[in-house]
């Protein structure tokens, strides 16, 4: 349960990482893209050219580009996969995804240090919440694709190793609530036991059978109080 | 169309498709003469075309043939034939190629919606298998009516201009209603019925609660979207906005898909050790694995432009209806494999904490118990008046109806007064939210839990009054409801204890004669629950 609980907030800060580096591509950066194509860069908040004299020249940051915007060359801006310039707006989804990627994982380390992470119904939120994060994610990765088809840089790739991350910590808080659920019911169940069985070992059970002459009946009357290993200690009901 | 690429036409045009000035010099021969022609100083000639697009004969002319089309003509079929989408002469959108792909989705259709209607019997989750066979038929019968469509209009066309298009074709996915509304309301069927198996791929009733939300959540969100913009004014200034959310649906349905191929795939690997039990069940597993990967697979192909544009939109109805009945299928068999090693196993099916925290198995075990007590002549059982039986045997509805707040209610003092007092609006307001959610999680319930049927074919030989008979022992022990089941009893032997024993039989030898009347009454008692499971195992 600890193991898994913080292999999920690495996997989040991964995934969290591996979102980032789309926000900052070109025209933010000029040395990341999510895509090249004929000496055009794309990235998040527009797209640049390079020109003859090798200088990049950038659109304004927004998202989405604009069927108007020309190269230095005179060109309308086409895509890679020949799309509908106006998809582009669907980059939107990305920012989207890293905000909902940052909540999960605060939401996960709020698991991992406070007590809130033995309450099956913070897990069952955190599990739930995990679902549409998911969801955004594999969007990201279908509107670059869709975009930019393999024409995509290792930023853009960066989102399937997203995705498939994110499917794993999201498989994983699932089973964080089953742990929990079942942690929860055998608490519930052994504190009901507890108050109503008075707890016997089995070692001093058998020392005092051995010591005894006499039938194995006369062996229920050890007094309780010498009774302090609890690892060897069973728990039952007793008709 | 043209979801979320360039609209194809316009951008290229045909000068042969215009009036294009010849010049003199000819010599035309008249048709009633036939040793006179007429010379024609001006001549202006235009090729046939249709929309715009110029039209070739599928002859072939070799260069030692005299005729030759003109120099224009000739340039235009070059650059016609580099068009590579629909409205163009590439071999991807041969009318051939088309219509083969177009039947061939047809016959898979209709096979697998005969297999859906006869082969897949109703054992379980009997509303939705319901819903399964009714999209089916819908798409069979939309993908019929296309066909016929496709035909009659290549056939008019034919007879008309003397051409076959397959920009004919493209279009009625489009534009046809019937078409649309047909292909969107199976499409809906379907996904929920893909709801419905992704639940059964979880035992827990919470999960079950939790999938069923969030695929109906999102199935709804899809398809909503998917038919709010052919109904907007697009010549409204949110123009860019309708145009995004088409290609925004798109993808949202085909991450639904991708969701419910891994969740598909995860249980598939998970149940790895039954895929060699059967016969056929490795070949019908790769064939799940394959076809709940076909609309991914298409979107994929789809925007690489490995075949033709708008890939994934042919094949659409054929990838929901195969991703579905396929994976129903396997699981279907998958359950038989499972059952089987339950039955055969010591502890049976898994029981979950859920199951439990309800008193859920002390009310099935005193269902058990009322059931075999009782005796099981229909009228007898009936009877209301008979209070003999039920004055000893504790009644589940009394259970059903415990609620701790009533005891609680009981449990105040009566030295003190209480007034009818209606409590905080905070209380208020809680008590009818948990009232609400009560009766949400009730109607879930009744959805996922109660859509249950059992398969009738297997006692078609037997007499009514003995299925009645049954279906009323299978209601009271509460087989009829779904993940109850009745395993026969096995006999375990430990020899590690019989060893040990070994050293204290001589003195348990007399306790054991006087015991062995006890023991005997009791294995008389458990040979007749044996025997009844025994036979009832058969059938269940």
């Amino acid at each position: 349960m600890v193991c898994m609980i913080h292999i999920v907030v690495l996997l989040l800060a991964i995934t969290t990482v591996f979102e980032i580096f789309p926000l900052i591509t070109v025209p933010v950066t000029k040395y990341l893209s999510l895509s090249s194509f004929r000496n055009h860069y794309y990235g998040l908040f527009g797209w640049c050219v390079r020109g003859k004299s090798q200088e990049l020249m950038c659109t304004k940051m927004k998202i989405g580009y604009d069927s108007t915007d020309v190269d230095s060359s005179g060109h309308v801006l086409t895509l890679p996969s020949h799309s509908k310039v106006v998809v582009s707006n669907l980059l939107v989804v990305h920012p989207i995804s890293l905000a909902f990627t940052g909540t999960l994982l605060i939401l996960a380390v709020i698991i991992m240090v406070t007590p809130l992470g033995d309450s099956p119904e913070m897990l069952l939120f955190t599990a739930l919440f995990s679902l549409p994060t998911f969801m955004l994610c594999l969007l990201c990765f279908l509107v670059d694709i869709l975009l930019f088809i393999s024409k995509l840089d290792w930023p853009g790739w960066l989102m399937l190793a997203a995705t498939i991350s994110m499917a794993l910590c999201c498989s994983m808080l699932w089973v964080m609530r089953r742990v929990v659920s079942v942690k929860k019911y055998e608490s519930q169940q052994s504190i009901a036991h507890a108050r109503s069985v008075e707890q016997y070992s089995i070692s001093d059970i058998y020392q005092s059978k051995q010591t005894s002459n006499g039938s194995e009946f006369e062996v229920t009357s050890v007094p309780t109080d010498s009774l302090t290993t609890p690892e060897i200690t069973h728990r039952g009901f007793i008709d | 169309m043209d979801l979320w690429r360039h609209g194809t036409e316009g951008l290229n045009t045909y000068k042969s498709c215009h009036q294009m000035e010849l010049g003199s010099g000819m010599l035309i021969q008249l048709p009633l003469y036939e040793n006179s022609a007429v010379y024609a100083d001006h001549i202006t000639f235009r090729s046939f075309c249709c929309e715009r697009f110029p039209v070739y004969v599928s002859t072939v002319l070799r260069n030692n043939s005299p005729y030759k089309y003109l120099n224009e003509v000739s340039k235009d079929w070059q650059t016609f034939i580099q068009v590579s989408d629909y409205v163009g002469g590439s071999a991807e959108y041969a009318i051939y190629a088309l219509i083969l792909s177009i039947t061939s989705n047809f016959v898979i259709t209709v096979f697998v919606t005969v297999i859906c209607c006869i082969n897949i019997s109703g054992r379980a989750y009997k509303r939705i298998l319901q819903l399964l066979r009714v999209a089916s038929l819908l798409a069979s019968l939309n993908l019929t009516i296309f066909i016929t469509k496709v035909l009659r209009g290549l056939e008019k066309e034919h007879n008309l201009y003397g051409i076959v298009r397959a920009h004919s074709i493209m279009h009625i996915f489009s534009d046809d209603m019937t078409f649309v509304v047909l292909d969107f309301l199976s499409t809906l069927m379907f996904q929920f019925c893909q709801v419905g198996i992704v639940i059964r791929l979880f035992q827990r009733a919470q999960e079950k609660r939790i999938i069923f939300f969030v695929g109906v959540i999102l199935t709804m969100t899809a398809n909503i979207l998917w038919v709010v913009p052919p109904f907007t004014d697009h010549s409204t200034r949110h123009r860019n906005d309708w145009q995004i959310l088409r290609p925004f649906v798109y993808l949202f349905r085909i991450a639904i898909a991708t969701s419910y191929a891994s969740i598909v795939i995860y249980h598939i690997w998970q149940k790895k050790k039954l895929w060699f039990k059967f016969n056929q069940m490795g070949l019908l597993t790769l064939l799940t694995v394959l076809v709940v990967l076909l609309l991914p697979g298409f979107f994929l192909a789809d925007v690489s432009n490995l075949w033709i544009s708008e890939l994934g939109e042919v094949f659409n109805t054929t990838c929901y209806v195969t991703s579905t009945v396929i994976t129903w299928e396997w699981l279907d068999r998958l359950n038989v494999l499972e059952r089987k090693e339950e039955a055969q196993s010591i502890l049976g099916r898994p029981i979950f904490e859920e199951e439990q925290q309800d008193y859920k198995f002390a009310k099935y075990a005193l269902k058990v118990q009322n059931a075999l007590t009782r005796r099981e002549s229909p009228g007898a059982s009936m009877d209301l008046n008979d209070t003999s039986n039920n004055s000893e045997v504790c009644d589940l509805q009394t259970i059903s109806r415990y609620d701790p707040e009533d005891q609680m209610l009981e449990g105040r003092s009566i030295d003190q007064m209480h007034f009818n007092d209606k409590g905080t609006y905070r209380d208020q307001a809680l008590k009818k939210l948990s009232y609400t959610r009560d009766k949400i999680l009730y109607f879930t319930d009744q959805i996922v839990q109660k859509s249950v049927g059992h398969n009738n074919n297997s006692s078609s030989s037997k007499s009514e009054k003995v299925k009645q008979r049954k279906a009323m022992v299978r209601k009271r022990l509460g087989l009829d409801q779904n993940g109850v089941y009745i395993y026969s009893t096995k006999e375990v032997i430990f020899n590690s204890d019989q060893d040990e024993d070994v050293e204290d039989e001589d003195v348990e030898n007399e306790d054991e004669k006087t015991e062995n009347k006890n023991v005997n009454d009791n294995q008389n008692n458990d040979s007749t629950v044996a025997t009844f499971t025994s036979n009832n195992i058969n059938h269940f």
